[in-house]
């Protein structure tokens, strides 16, 4: 059955109604955000204070962590530097089918290293990993489990390309945020299996921080509310309870709306910290930091959040060169404001839908070459790749 | 021509009986020459000729995009002429072939397969291949297609296969089948005169 077209139309009529309500909530609220960072722009320590009261509240506050910079700080843009490498890595994967015939996942990483300032075409670098899941130790792989090994994948190849760069300094790029996610979405009943990837990923981030290298998460379009999350609890009243801390007075607003008109096109908001259950994994020179690049146009704001460790948030000619080399980025693909090598390193990595079935084609041909007979398609499966019913044509 | 080496223009895409496209790298891409004759195996001591008369570069969103900025970066033209996978397409009429050592200027039986290497032919296969001009009809037969732009290639393939012809007649010769084979085409000939005009 097709969808029902006559009943969506009117159901979307209605949502529009709401948002249009909504908007203007949300509007409201932005100026109170906007008002209430300007009051409490230069008092750090104790929004500091407040929010280590909140979080002894509730360990799992997340929200902005005040540094040495005004709430409000807009960093202007600077020179970039005259010779750097700049590295970038994205990951694609196939995930596992429990339906297909052979439970497999492939992670395929992609990676790019320029030399800034020079004339020279960057090296390109891809690096695919097939695990055949039934013959693995856990004896099968959820999706969250294969997103953990190409993020923990992304940062180890970044690290990699790190350690032969040629020209100092040097930036990393990957794309999504500096944490690694997933320790709840993988489902596991206790977090060893977490804790292993973990190790790696912050062994990678080490040797970065060993090379000296600046390594940055990029967020594009963010939709994280931890600048406004801590101005809710600096709008808390003095004793309030957890279930205080819960109510979202300021629900809605998000950083980079809040921000918007703050940031003129190349500036970049003061870098925090992150206050959050998980910062206890990210401890010293590794702790998540974070701040926003308007990296729009004039009159067209567009803000993205680039997550740092401490050491670059703590080294103002890595944070500068960092900033200026994502603006430069940012201005390469004409109208879409995203940095160049990440679309790159997307490029390099991603796997075609056409090519799943040729992968599986091929671990299924070589296990029957070892005499192992792969497993059947499931008969649900099998059902939905009988062709559909076709409309007849001269 | 004269100096020319036995070149890889590039590897088979698709092919017809009449025609065949090769790909290759668009750094590459000042190799091959319009009008130039090219050749493709088919057997063991068999080739397919024909005439290269199209180079494709085709964009993509990202060079689109690319192209609307203010100031491009050498290193992001580098990194898309020599890692991005943008082939250059070269077509080719097929004017002929050849079975041991004879040359024929009627079409093969076959069309070349894919990936098969296509060679630039060297000054002496050109010269013997062009020596009988049986294989100008092909081009003329394609006169109402505008991808194809008859004239223009005609000259080309003339002013280049000329060089290869020691005797220094061979020009003339090909002026006065042009004229043969368009005598009742008045509009044609007067074109295919006119970029041969030009190319001299």
């Amino acid at each position: 059955m097709p969808i029902n077209y006559l009943d969506l139309r009117q159901q979307a009529k209605a949502e529009a109604l709401k948002a249009r309500t909504a908007l203007k909530q949300v509007e409201e609220r932005r100026a109170v955000a906007a008002a209430l960072l300007q009051q409490r722009a230069s008092d750090l320590e104790a929004i500091r204070q407040s929010v280590a009261d909140a979080a002894h509240l509730d360990p799992r506050l997340r929200c902005a962590l005040p540094s040495s910079e005004p709430l409000t700080h807009a960093g202007g843009l600077p020179a970039a530097p005259a010779a750097y490498t700049l590295i970038a890595a994205d990951g694609s994967q196939i995930n596992p089918n429990a339906h297909a015939p052979v439970h497999y996942f492939l992670v395929n990483l992609g990676a790019i290293r320029l030399q800034g300032g020079g004339d020279q075409a960057p090296d390109v670098f891809t690096h695919s990993d097939l695990h055949v899941a039934e013959y693995t130790r856990s004896g099968g792989y959820s999706e969250e489990m294969v997103s953990l090994e190409r993020d923990k994948g992304e940062r180890k190849l970044v690290a990699e390309l790190a350690e032969s760069a040629a020209q100092q300094p040097i930036i990393t790029l990957t794309d999504g945020p500096l944490e690694l996610w997933g320790e709840k979405a993988a489902g596991y009943g206790d977090d060893k299996a977490f804790s292993e990837h973990l190790s790696e990923y912050l062994a990678a981030l080490e040797q970065l921080h060993q090379r000296g290298a600046a390594t940055a998460g990029y967020v594009d379009k963010p939709r994280a509310d931890l600048l406004v999350r801590m101005l809710e609890v600096l709008q808390l009243p003095e004793g309030s309870d957890a279930q205080a801390l819960r109510a979202r007075p300021l629900r809605g607003v998000t950083d980079a709306h809040l921000l918007r008109d703050l940031l003129q096109p190349g500036e970049r908001s003061a870098v925090f910290g992150i206050q959050s259950q998980s910062a206890g994994r990210y401890f010293g020179h590794l702790a998540l930091h974070f701040f926003y690049l308007n990296v729009g146009k004039p009159g067209a704001p567009w803000l993205a959040r680039v997550e740092i460790p401490g050491w670059v948030a703590g080294n103002p000619a890595l944070l500068d060169a960092l900033h200026a080399v994502l603006v430069a980025q940012n201005n390469i693909l004409g109208s879409y404001t995203y940095p160049y090598v990440l679309h790159r390193a997307h490029e390099i990595a991603l796997v075609k839908y056409e090519e799943h079935e040729q992968v599986a084609q091929l671990i299924i041909n070589e296990l029957r070459a070892m005499g192992v007979e792969p497993g059947e398609l499931s008969q649900k499966q099998a059902a939905k790749n009988l062709p559909g019913r076709r409309r007849f044509t001269l | 021509m004269n100096d020319a080496q036995a070149y890889k223009v590039g590897y088979l895409l698709r092919s017809a009986i009449t025609g065949f496209v090769a790909g290759t790298r668009v750094s590459e891409q000042d190799a091959p020459q319009f009008g130039a004759l090219v050749k493709a195996p088919l057997n063991p001591g068999m080739w397919i000729y024909g005439l290269i008369y199209a180079m494709n570069i085709d964009d993509d969103g990202t060079v689109r995009q690319i192209a609307t900025s203010d100031n491009v970066d050498e290193v992001v033209v580098a990194d898309n002429r020599k890692n991005r996978t943008v082939p250059l397409e070269i077509s080719v009429l097929t004017v002929g072939h050849r079975r041991e050592e004879a040359v024929s200027h009627l079409l093969p039986p076959r069309a070349p397969l894919s990936l098969d290497i296509v060679w630039q032919c060297q000054p002496a296969e050109v010269a013997e291949f062009t020596e009988r001009l049986g294989y100008f009809r092909h081009i003329l037969r394609n006169t109402a297609n505008p991808e194809l732009p008859a004239a223009e290639l005609l000259a080309a393939h003339i002013h280049q296969a000329a060089a290869d012809h020691p005797d220094g007649t061979w020009r003339q010769r090909a002026s006065q089948e042009i004229i043969t084979l368009l005598r009742d085409d008045y509009e044609t000939l007067m074109q295919v005169m006119s970029a041969l005009a030009d190319a001299s």
